[in-house]
């Protein structure tokens, strides 16, 4: 999925990619995680291999990931690159929260409702699932002003996984962040707008200093 | 400080299609550290920029208003918004060109950057008219001892009497070509007086004379390319096409259709190491000898033992970048930029003179010199 970017960036860049706990090839352990565990698997990759000069590119979760990683291990990271990345709580619906109070009015009035919850949960299976609820419900908003890295904030307009909101949300968060907004509607920029995404963040890692 | 590098594509041209290719094929793979890419799309004499000509989708159906007008004056690339105002958008350390034919490749747009000083990654003026005319090309190279086929230029509108020279000196069947063309566009054959007559009708649209060749039979065409990397020239691999057809169309090209299982490329191509030997040799020597620069495509055809010199391609399709083997795209481009930057613009130099302070012009001496008094 990502091999747009490994081709264009492998001349002139040390590429890592990181495959998740429960995502691709790696198992998920048997107990549930936080966001802080994705992160801190993520610092000890980059001090196994001795990693300097980190930049860190984030799609969707993975740019919770790295804004998690960032306000935790600043110092390991140079520089941010999130596209299309959750971490913003977001604004629901009121049909949203009449689902959640029904559903825990049930619950105490014991009431089993085995077809609650969002297809994405559905899909997942035991600890996964806990997980997945302790993602979801962990937003970075009042951690985002510890973050002064550079970064590059790349958005498609008319995503609805992760709305347009968000990204000026996170603008205005992140200090020395720069957006740009492309026309789309895929929560997948890179692969939608290839060559446009790629010119963008080879613009912004073109002053990246090399010791 | 990032160097600031425009690649500037398009034009006005036949093989304006071709250009777009090669450009946003540069411009994806320009390297990033220390560098700001900045496409130049000229179309219908306007020039365009900004991100969406990264993508190839901008061109399938080009939408003027959607991009960005600019234009260069001095050493910088000022926006035009409407009304006709301009507003500064950066500065040019660099013009990479990527322009095919017409008035990208005759030495029309190198004399433009030549004249505002700002490095370009191409020949020079004088030898890219010399390059992009095929007739002068034979001359030159003749010249300078380099074997080339046979050929007469002929006027579209020539006399019976011009055509029995060439017939006399030529013999059927020959091949018009265009005198400034390239990618193979408006090439023909003619078996006799009547397919000639036809051709010199079709040549009409592309200038007004054309080549007459000799034709080669059962020729291979071999093709390599030449770039000057910090004082040095370097030669790529060799490319062997041939073809049932006798000469390459512009179908066979680049047309991947129905026909495209004629053409046979052999790279790097098999032939022997004295053959081998005598096209880098005979690429060296051209590409020296007429101060030629940057990345130079040199397409031979290889006849009954005999290897000639066809046709010199100043900006060859895709920057020729496909037979460096041993180089990627983007260290080539690299390279290029770095050398087109240290070779800086014009050479020329102002001789100061006190010429200005002895003239007056409303004694009537004209220009010449005003007798000093002793």
């Amino acid at each position: 999925m990502f091999s747009c970017l490994y081709n264009q960036l492998k001349n002139e860049f040390t590429i890592t990619a990181v495959d998740f706990y429960g995502f691709g090839c790696t198992p998920h352990p048997s107990y549930p995680l936080q966001l802080r565990d994705y992160a801190l698997s993520v610092v000890e990759l980059i001090n196994h291999y001795r990693m300097s000069n980190v930049i860190l590119i984030g799609h969707s979760f993975g740019g919770k990931v790295a804004l998690m990683l960032t306000t935790i291990h600043g110092h390991l990271v140079d520089r941010l690159i999130l596209i299309n990345s959750s971490g913003i709580r977001p604004r629901r619906h009121i049909k949203y929260y009449f689902n959640i109070y029904y559903y825990k009015l049930c619950k105490i009035m014991h009431i089993e409702r085995s077809n609650a919850g969002s297809v994405d949960y559905k899909a997942l299976s035991g600890a996964m699932k806990k997980t997945f609820v302790n993602i979801v419900n962990y937003h970075l908003n009042a951690k985002l002003r510890y973050i002064t890295h550079k970064t590059l904030i790349l958005w498609s307009r008319y995503d609805s996984t992760t709305p347009l909101y968000m990204a000026r949300k996170l603008k205005r968060g992140l200090k020395a962040s720069s957006l740009v907004i492309m026309d789309s509607t895929s929560h997948y920029l890179f692969l939608d707008r290839s060559s446009e995404s790629l010119a963008e963040i080879k613009r912004f890692l073109g002053d990246v200093n090399d010791n | 400080m990032k160097k600031r590098i425009i690649v500037v594509f398009g034009g006005r041209s036949s093989e304006h299609d071709i250009s777009v290719i090669t450009g946003v094929e540069a411009l994806n793979a320009m390297p990033c550290k220390g560098y700001e890419t900045i496409p130049i799309y000229i179309r219908d004499d306007i020039w365009y920029t900004g991100e969406k000509l990264f993508d190839m989708r901008a061109f399938k159906c080009f939408n003027p208003s959607a991009h960005e007008r600019v234009v260069i004056v001095g050493k910088d690339m000022y926006k035009v918004h409407r009304h006709g105002k301009l507003s500064r958008k950066t500065s040019i350390d660099c013009a990479l060109l990527a322009l095919h034919g017409g008035s990208g490749e005759n030495g029309e747009l190198q004399g433009f950057f030549e004249a505002l000083a700002i490095p370009y990654t191409s020949t020079n003026v004088r030898a890219s008219v010399i390059c992009i005319d095929k007739g002068l090309t034979k001359q030159a190279l003749k010249g300078i001892g380099i074997s080339v086929v046979e050929g007469k230029e002929l006027s579209v509108r020539a006399t019976s009497y011009e055509i029995d020279k060439v017939e006399a000196e030529l013999e059927y069947p020959m091949i018009i070509k265009p005198i400034a063309g390239g990618s193979s566009i408006g090439i023909s054959k003619a078996r006799n007086r009547e397919e000639l007559y036809l051709s010199l009708e079709a040549g009409k649209v592309f200038g007004a004379s054309v080549l007459v060749e000799r034709m080669l039979s059962d020729c291979v065409e071999l093709n390599i390319a030449a770039v000057m990397i910090n004082n040095e020239v370097i030669i790529s691999e060799i490319e062997k096409i041939s073809t049932g057809n006798e000469f390459l169309t512009f179908d066979d090209k680049y047309m991947n259709g129905k026909q495209s299982c004629k053409i046979r490329r052999e790279f790097p191509a098999k032939i022997d190491t004295k053959l081998k030997k005598e096209i880098i040799e005979t690429t060296e020597i051209a590409y020296k000898k007429l101060d030629l620069f940057g990345v130079v495509r040199f397409d031979y055809l290889y006849s009954r033992e005999r290897l000639y010199l066809n046709e010199i391609n100043t900006i060859p399709g895709s920057l020729a970048h496909y037979l460096f083997s041993t180089i990627p795209h983007s260290y080539l481009l690299r390279d290029i930029i770095e050398t087109a930057i240290l070779r800086g613009s014009s050479t020329a130099t102002t001789f100061p003179s006190e010429v200005l302070t002895h003239v007056d012009i409303g004694s009537g001496h004209g220009a010449k010199l005003k007798k000093q008094r002793t």
